[in-house]
């Protein structure tokens, strides 16, 4: 059975070409050929597809060999590339084959040809195979040092993030310690809201953990995800208010969710100790700008109310927190219908991928 | 302008006084600390919850704080205007102007110790060279904050020609 064999023939002769290609049928081969005779063609023979080998003549009017050579390695192609010729004289076929040919064959001994073609294949094949598996493992490689640059990126991300975490703890402890100096004791209650400020930081860096998406290089996290996580929490720890809330989707950068979740936190502890009756938590979005409202049916604020001296550590917080973090305003008003309300508003990153309501 | 640089070879685990409780009947009053009650300081910081513990416990130490800024512009700005005697200045805030780079603007056209606080360990050689005078690693109390911006104040006097 004879084997396929894609041939480009660089060749001025017509004769000598059909004498190359009864030889290859000899040795079992079933020829497609080509010729050309000069760099140009040769170019676009190169170009218009892949050759198994190339058989080149040593001198032609208008090409030579070393010029084939060069023209095969400008390519960038790895075919066999085989000098056949009459006589050149041994110096020129050392020359040629330092040049880069892969075999030299006389026209004189033609039965040569074949069994030439089948080893340089061979060889051709080999090279093909070890040069596939060198970018395989190069590939490899860049993929494993991307990856490793990704969890160091996010090794990174979260120590800052844990360190942040411990600042906040230990600035609450620290403004506590100074509120109390001159006391015997500290309140039960100021531990306790300090232990439900680290389980709320606990939850939100749980969720920032396994919940975080990346939108244009910003870490992102639904604060429905976060205050539906942090409210059930907070309403294990009190039973004598019922905790209600209606928490709209919407995607939030890291630091807000922190920040969100604090100031939820210290908004709803308040309204637990100054007020009766359930606690109505809303967050909502419109036009990239996002709500959150803690609602109490207790007296209200004292007329003349001032956050800002008011000599409340949670509420001297919640107003540092909106602030300086979320860059967002901070209103205390009464109800019509009786209670407190508080308004905290600031910016939300757009929302791609998430229905305005 | 030689700078003393009390902070940086221990950056990580800066020595700090003997350790010694404060008790609820030993209170801090204004002027305890002597070297720091009456200086003015300005605070660059982003965190809010950082912002309100340093100025509580600048204040009670009898402390002025001259402003607050929370990005490196603006930080620039502040102290240029109000010229204090003692820079707190976080490294890592958002914008295009960082702590460090707010400091190397400062401190041709102002000299003035600047100690950085920051969650970094590895900025400390960069501090150095811009000639911060102190280097604080978070997270910061005021029982251990307040005697190194006071060594750090110390050595910045001392080296001042």
């Amino acid at each position: 059975m004879s084997k396929p064999l894609n041939v480009l023939v660089v060749e001025d002769s017509s004769d000598d070409v059909l004498l190359l290609m009864r030889y290859l049928k000899r040795s079992g081969y079933e020829p497609a050929y080509e010729m050309v005779g000069t760099a140009e063609d040769m170019r676009a023979a190169l170009a218009r597809r892949r050759w198994d080998v190339v058989l080149s003549d040593y001198n032609m009017p208008r090409f030579s060999a070393p010029e084939a050579l060069r023209v095969l390695r400008e390519s960038g192609q790895d075919v066999p590339f085989i000098v056949v010729s009459g006589s050149v004289g041994e110096e020129t076929a050392v020359e040629v084959m330092r040049s880069g040919a892969h075999d030299y064959v006389m026209k004189d001994s033609l039965l040569r040809l074949g069994p030439a073609i089948e080893r340089e294949m061979q060889e051709a094949a080999v090279r093909n195979e070890r040069r596939r598996a060198q970018d395989d493992l190069r590939s490899a490689y860049s993929r494993m040092e991307a990856l490793n640059e990704r969890l160091l990126n996010a090794m990174r991300e979260t120590h800052h993030r844990v360190k942040n975490n411990l600042q906040i703890i230990i600035a609450m402890i620290d403004m506590q310690a100074m509120e109390h100096r001159t006391d015997a004791q500290v309140p039960l209650e100021v531990l306790s809201r300090l232990g439900m400020h680290i389980r709320t930081l606990a939850v939100v860096h749980d969720l920032l953990t396994h919940h975080v998406r990346e939108v244009e290089d910003q870490q992102r996290l639904s604060a429905k995800t976060v205050l539906e996580t942090l409210l059930p929490l907070l309403q294990v720890t009190v039973d004598t208010h019922e905790i209600r809330y209606r928490i709209a989707e919407a995607d939030l950068l890291s630091k807000q969710c922190t920040v969100l979740a604090l100031v939820t936190n210290e908004l709803v502890s308040n309204a637990i100790k100054h007020a009766s009756g359930p606690i109505v938590v809303t967050f909502s979005t419109a036009d990239s700008v996002a709500s959150l409202l803690v609602e109490d049916g207790g007296p209200g604020f004292p007329a003349g109310f001032d956050a800002h001296t008011c000599a409340n550590m949670g509420l001297e917080l919640v107003t540092a927190l909106v602030a300086t973090d979320l860059e967002g305003t901070l209103t205390f008003e009464n109800r019509k219908e009786g209670g407190a309300r508080v308004r905290v508003t600031f910016v939300v990153p757009p929302q791609q991928g998430r229905e305005e309501p | 302008m030689r700078i003393a640089y009390p902070q940086l070879p221990t950056a990580a685990a800066p020595h700090l006084p003997a350790a010694r409780w404060r008790t609820a009947d030993e209170p801090r009053s204004p002027g305890a600390s002597p070297g720091l009650a009456g200086l003015r300081v300005v605070i660059v910081e982003d965190e809010g919850i950082t912002q309100l513990q340093l100025r509580k416990m600048l204040m009670q130490e009898g402390l002025t704080v001259a402003g607050t800024a929370s990005n490196g512009e603006r930080a620039v700005e502040l102290v240029l205007a109000t010229q204090p005697d003692i820079v707190l200045m976080d490294i890592k805030m958002p914008g295009p102007v960082d702590g460090l780079e707010a400091a190397r603007r400062i401190l041709p056209r102002f000299p003035t110790c600047i100690i950085f606080l920051t969650a970094y360990v590895d900025l400390a050689v960069d501090a150095q060279q811009i000639g911060a005078c102190g280097y604080i690693v978070k997270p910061i109390d005021s029982v251990t904050l307040l005697p190194q911006v006071r060594a750090a104040y110390q050595a910045y006097n001392q080296n001042r020609p």
